[in-house]
């Protein structure tokens, strides 16, 4: 057994609540508990099956607190953020929120996640980060930057019915919000910012809020959600609502290139680091802007066309893993949580790839994930899995089918939005 | 969601109310090992028992259960309650809250007894230490506010100390060798529910022969501010055995097998006038009885004193039955819920010779929930299917994910009137009585418990 890796700033994983902690834990009514980085924070409140449902068919509340995030100010902020980041950042308007990854220097994905222009020289980056790195790629310019992890909550509000829970929180109409646009709002009596984002697929929005406010908010928001059949959605609620929209994970699908704390289950296996082409995000690399991080090497990736593999989805019938566990005297729960770990897919005997993310959709009452695969293989193709327990025992084979993704209509940035 | 909000009674809790963390005022989540522990965890899924989260799988929880059977195991059982009586009264006092003798209790010994209501159901059940002539610790789900409830007209003092004490459980067939091992002593001796003060190192820690899992097993109890440097020493000195960290499932699974704990139904903080709790749930508790004619106890002469049933239980019910110290008016539904998620990680030994163990429930028929588990009636015509642990021999896909969705009964009723009811969740509960020894149950204990063989055992 190895320790769960270095821990940078000495504080124990999952030691901290998050701002929303005194609410979400009155809402928890199971005893699971999620730890991501140094937060806890529930896994399941009550069913994750009605979760999903009020992610897809209402509004869900969601904690998205102990996402890193931080906050790039000063004169050179704008070009710091251009280094870190693959898409052109001088084209984001101030009140605008970029979608983009982020590599190293071999072209490998570290993470991806969230730019917001604040101001003209203040700047949020959200997601998968690592802080040694950008001060690394800081030297030089002139930039603060300081690490918002614990002075900020993220309250993500996902679903269809999220504009009017908003609307009744804030006492404003938020119809006219486009996708990927910033407004200042107050909710409760305090200053929020809220961002027409989510990860979940679904039309919703992320609110940020100062720590000290967070349970007054979060009391304010489901309040408001009442009568639109809000519920608080765990992480396991989350993580299925992610694979349904296609969305891909860092050290769940891939492995980023720098230590993630989240993911100390996650073996560290070179092969499993990938380029953005590999995982479908080459539309978000602009090779046309200032030299950033990973640049020459995407350039020549690009030019060779060499990537050899692509993620797909993949699609299992659920009867068949249930039938493999039945042979093996196994327990009939063919999927007991969404799996970080990859498992082997073969065509005709030979691997061709890795199966990730696999796991039970009640949306679509099938098992669903990624594959990773060689680009010979093409749609149709007869695929097993090399299906195991969540501990890598191997089971048994399970034919799988490639379809595409994402798994859900995606309705998170239509009506009155731009695809940003 | 509502924030719960209690209106049969007006109280409405900080917590419930989401002023401040359900746990802690100070919001503190883990117990005083959390340093330890959450640096060797590789997963990322933590267990919330009573006020902490303590991990729920290390690494592998199949591993984990196979050492507590097989080698040793280290687990954190810190969130257990512990309450101090003491006072001149105290032995009289503890005599009235429960159910055995503790006049018979040896100074450094320990009792095993159940704690019942008025009605003679049980609540919960306790480890009695009586640590000095006048001064018991009582090891339990929180029981410290129902003893001030109850303690009129005794001279004693109750004291609240589970935040002073970290407790680190060794368990397993090699529990001794590392025991041994850590303080240079020889524990052959040390009968089954005796304790002694010792060291290991220089800290200052008692030990008793105790545990949960059925197997030869130790607990050491240590002042919270060296319950680190405790975990350290255990793992270092346990290393050339093969000691691994054993999260909080595996314990209660193996729990199952030995038999020997029941599950409470009713909350404990309930009032200074519990009503009869609703499920007839009652502990082999004859040979408890005969010791104490003559004496008045809680429980003695309530409705259901006669009736004996031999009861399984399943291991998550467990889970959160009155072990809540806030948990006022909870109890009722958490007690029925789990998730579905959790409910099959499949585990060799808890599935060896093809057959799941666990609880069995018998739903009788009941307006309200039949219609719940008739699709599993009606595909597999299987009466006890879609209830406790009977749902997991069915692996048709359908089936699970039907019976997945009909767990929290009580929870969805609480929910669907809007406010949880008691009353409410009483009428959903009284629909479950345990299933009958039949031909789908199996005799108890599940594996014969290595642990009461007396102190000869190796």
């Amino acid at each position: 057994m190895t320790a769960a890796g270095p821990h940078v700033d000495n504080i124990p994983r999952a030691s901290r609540p998050t701002p929303f902690h005194a609410s979400t834990s009155a809402l928890n009514q199971t005893t699971w508990w999620y730890g991501w980085g140094r937060y806890i924070l529930p896994d399941v409140y009550s069913s994750m099956p009605e979760e999903m449902r009020a992610i897809r068919n209402a509004a869900a509340a969601i904690d998205m607190s102990p996402l890193p995030k931080v906050q790039l100010s000063g004169p050179d902020s704008l070009r710091l953020a251009d280094r870190l980041v693959t898409r052109d950042l001088t084209k984001l308007a101030v009140d605008q929120v970029y979608y983009t990854p982020w590599c190293n220097d071999e072209g490998h994905l570290i993470g991806d996640g969230l730019v917001f222009r604040v101001s003209d020289d203040n700047l949020i980056i959200s997601g998968e980060l690592s802080l040694p790195w950008i001060r690394r790629q800081a030297l030089g310019m002139d930039v603060e930057i300081v690490d918002l992890i614990d002075r900020l909550g993220v309250l993500s509000l996902q679903g269809p019915k999220s504009p009017a829970v908003l609307g009744i929180a804030s006492g404003e109409d938020w119809s006219d919000l486009g996708f990927s646009r910033i407004r200042h709002a107050r909710i409760a009596g305090a200053d929020v910012m809220v961002a027409r984002q989510g990860f979940t697929g679904e039309r919703g929005y992320e609110i940020w809020v100062q720590r000290e406010d967070g349970t007054r908010i979060w009391n304010t928001v489901m309040d408001a959600g009442q009568d639109s059949g809000i519920r608080a959605a765990g992480e396991y609620a989350v993580d299925i609502a992610r694979i349904e929209a296609g969305l891909l994970l860092v050290s769940a699908d891939y492995t980023g290139a720098t230590w993630d704390d989240r993911c100390a289950n996650v073996t560290v296996d070179p092969v499993n680091l990938a380029t953005p082409y590999e995982v479908g995000l080459g539309r978000f690399i602009d090779l046309d802007k200032v030299d950033f991080c990973g640049r020459a090497a995407l350039q020549a990736v690009h030019q060779g066309a060499l990537t050899s593999r692509r993620f797909v989805g993949l699609a299992v019938a659920a009867d068949q893993v249930a039938g493999l566990l039945q042979q093996q005297g196994r327990a009939p729960n063919v999927s007991p949580r969404v799996r970080w770990d990859a498992m082997p897919v073969r065509r005709n005997g030979i691997v061709v790839g890795r199966a990730t993310s696999m796991t039970w959709s009640p949306e679509l009452r099938r098992i669903i994930g990624f594959g990773c695969l060689s680009n010979e293989v093409d749609r149709g193709s007869e695929l097993q899995i090399d299906w195991s327990d969540e501990w890598s025992t191997p089971l048994g084979a399970v034919s799988a089918q490639v379809v595409d993704t994402p798994f859900v209509k995606l309705r998170r940035s239509t009506e009155k939005s731009r695809r940003d | 969601m509502p924030v719960n909000q209690v209106t049969n009674t007006g109280i409405v809790a900080k917590w419930q109310l989401g002023e401040v963390s359900r746990f802690r005022e100070d919001s503190r989540v883990g117990t005083a090992f959390h340093k330890s522990t959450s640096k060797r965890m590789t997963t990322n899924w933590y267990f919330n028992w009573d006020l902490c989260m303590v991990p729920d799988e290390f690494v592998n929880y199949a591993e984990e259960l196979n050492a507590i059977r097989t080698n040793v195991a280290m687990a954190d059982m810190s969130p257990l309650t512990k309450c101090v009586v003491s006072g001149p009264d105290a032995c009289n006092a503890l005599n009235y809250f429960v159910a055995r003798d503790v006049s018979k209790v040896g100074i450094g010994q320990v009792y095993y007894t159940p704690i019942c209501d008025a009605g003679g159901k049980v609540m919960t059940d306790a480890l009695v230490f009586r640590e000095e002539e006048s001064r018991y610790r009582v090891t339990s789900d929180p029981v410290a506010d129902w003893f001030a409830q109850n303690r009129a007209g005794f001279d004693i003092a109750l004291e609240e100390v589970t935040d002073d004490y970290g407790i680190l459980t060794l368990q397993g067939p090699r529990s001794r060798d590392v025991l041994e091992a850590l303080t240079g002593q020889d524990w052959q001796s040390l009968g089954f529910s005796r304790l002694v003060k010792t060291h290991v190192g220089a800290i200052e820690v008692e030990v008793g022969r105790t545990g949960f899992t059925g197997e030869l097993g130790y607990e050491f109890c240590v002042a919270a501010d060296r319950a680190d440097d405790l975990w350290d020493a255990v793992e270092a000195g346990g290393a050339k055995f093969g000691i691994i960290p054993a999260g909080e499932p595996s314990d209660f699974r193996l729990r199952l097998r030995p038999t020997q704990k029941f599950p409470v139904r009713k909350p404990l903080q309930d009032g200074p006038e519990p009503g009869p709790s609703s499920l007839s749930v009652r502990p082999q508790l004859r040979r408890v009885r005969k010791s104490r004619k003559g004496l008045y106890w809680q429980g003695r002469s309530g409705e259901g004193a006669g009736r004996w049933r031999r009861a399984l239980l399943s291991a998550w019910s467990r889970n959160r039955l009155a072990s809540h110290r806030h948990s006022l008016h909870r109890s009722g539904y958490r007690t029925a819920h789990w998730d579905e998620s959790r409910l099959g990680r499949p585990g060799p030994l808890f599935e060896r010779q093809g057959v799941r163990l666990g609880v069995k429930y018998r739903m009788e028929p009941h307006a309200e929930e039949i219609d719940r588990f008739r699709p599993c009636r009606a595909a597999h015509g299987d009466e006890n299917r879609g209830s406790g642990f009977g749902q997991m021999a069915c692996s048709r896909r359908e089936c699970w994910r039907h019976c997945g969705d009909a767990r929290p009964v009580a929870l969805r009723r609480a929910e669907e009137i809007g406010v949880v009811d008691r009353a409410a969740v009483r009428k959903v509960l009284a629909c479950r009585t345990l299933a009958a020894p039949g031909k789908n149950t199996l005799p108890l204990p599940y594996v014969i418990a290595p642990k009461m063989r007396g102190p000869q055992y190796a």
